[in-house]
């Protein structure tokens, strides 16, 4: 009996689309590969040969049996990181879904097109789990042109537009989870320290130009310039905001924002 | 006489299918790298004893299947699959990375649905690309039965999926900042 057609080769293109997807995730880092061999071929040779054998791994030997005992776990806590920002991220993707059904599906004349991404080009960025994460200040520095002082005012009212094309080649990078990350610290400092999270939100911006959550950061953005005194350009980045997102959850918040500083 | 295989080798070629039945089978994503650990000491140690009478795939996932009863028993898991999803009903385009992060989502709880059988069916035929002989050799049950559950579990996930679609909105908003 022959085997039936497979969904990946069916007709129901976003099925296949997706199962394609699916065969890309929790596909583990060739680093946490090489870290999985060392500790299996160390445990095999014995505890006493693990810490010559486990060279990708500066936790102590483990211990012979049974293999959970997660001493080496404690050596990784960054694993705890990558699941932190999965979850985030999952939050705020539904939360972008639910809050704007609308703008999603009205025409953006603003931006310039962008190829659709198929599976294999985001299959590294969606798994941010399965890669060893980094600290967020020791990301690997993105190849992009620094950002000229001249276009800084244009870019505060249509930031997310694409710019036009430039000497150097611009890398766009599809990392939902570093976006994430990313717009937590502007976050975090927006209150105390809003220079720092305008800084952060311009970074945001350099390295993820069309990045799934440039409503995110144009909201903070608008409350970053509001907390720094920068009140005529907070309302003229709203007002852009609005235009390109004309029903965000954030209208009223910010607009409060903004409002209550004035008075 | 079988070439002897390096247990480097195996790991690093099965280590995904490994970690994504482990995924399928109920361990926690925290749990992942514990329990692919035991799944390759186990495999490694009984290597040579591997006779090649069912493909290495299906062994893998027999050991698999035992490693995950044992994981389960912890306190964290199923602690993502059991997670609702985000709504879905955007097609792949310019969202397109999202999409599928959430579409993904959506497939996972969808399966996470199925019970263990249906589930392991089509995800080793669906996203393994295992044939039915070899599914049929790694779950211990005749071919017709596999195929019977595949069909089943394709009807309930891609009802699911529908499901999901149509219900979206109508959800409480939470503001960012």
């Amino acid at each position: 009996m022959n085997d039936p057609t497979r969904l990946r080769d069916g007709s129901d293109a976003h099925m296949r689309e997706l199962l394609r997807y699916a065969q890309t995730q929790d596909r583990p880092s060739t680093a946490r590969v090489d870290a999985l061999t060392a500790r299996v071929l160390a445990e095999l040779a014995g505890p006493g040969a693990s810490a010559s054998t486990s060279t990708s791994d500066s936790a102590p030997a483990p211990a012979p049996a049974p293999a959970s005992a997660t001493g080496w776990l404690s050596a990784v806590p960054t694993r705890w990181i990558a699941g932190l920002a999965a979850a985030l991220l999952m939050g705020m993707g539904a939360y972008r879904l639910i809050a704007r059904p609308v703008e999603r599906a009205a025409p953006l004349p603003a931006v310039a097109p962008q190829p659709p991404v198929l599976a294999p080009a985001v299959a590294p960025a969606a798994k941010p789990a399965a890669q060893p994460p980094s600290p967020a200040g020791a990301r690997a520095p993105v190849a992009v042109a620094p950002e000229p002082a001249g276009q800084a005012r244009r870019e505060d009212v249509r930031p997310w537009r694409a710019k036009p094309s430039s000497t150097r080649a611009r890398t766009v990078r599809s990392d939902p989870a570093a976006e994430v990350a990313l717009l937590q610290r502007a976050r975090r400092v927006v209150v105390a320290d809003p220079r720092a999270s305008l800084a952060l939100v311009a970074q945001h911006h350099r390295e993820f130009p069309q990045g799934v959550f440039a409503e995110e950061r144009e909201a903070l953005a608008v409350e970053a310039l509001q907390r720094s005194g920068q009140r005529e350009r907070a309302a003229t980045r709203l007002q852009a905001l609005l235009a390109r997102y004309p029903r965000s959850s954030y209208r009223e918040r910010l607009s409060a924002l903004l409002a209550d500083t004035r008075d | 006489m079988k070439p002897a295989l390096d247990p480097a080798a195996v790991i690093r070629e099965h280590a995904a299918f490994v970690q994504r039945v482990l995924r399928h089978l109920g361990v926690a994503p925290s749990q992942l790298d514990d329990a692919s650990q035991e799944v390759f000491l186990v495999v490694c140690r009984q290597l040579d004893r591997f006779e090649g009478r069912s493909t290495l795939r299906t062994w893998l996932y027999g050991i698999c299947r035992n490693v995950a009863s044992e994981s389960r028993r912890g306190a964290h898991a199923r602690e993502v699959l059991a997670a609702e999803p985000p709504e879905v009903d955007q097609p792949p385009g310019q969202d397109a990375a999202l999409w599928l992060k959430q579409a993904h989502a959506q497939l996972m709880q969808a399966l996470e649905a199925l019970d263990e059988s249906q589930r392991m069916v089509f995800v080793l035929y669906e996203i393994e690309e295992l044939s039915m002989e070899e599914i049929a050799a790694a779950l211990a049950a005749p071919v017709t039965t596999c195929y019977s559950r595949l069909y089943a579990a394709r009807e309930r996930v891609q009802a699911l999926l529908r499901r999901r679609a149509r219900f979206r909105s109508a959800k409480p908003v939470e503001v960012l900042p």
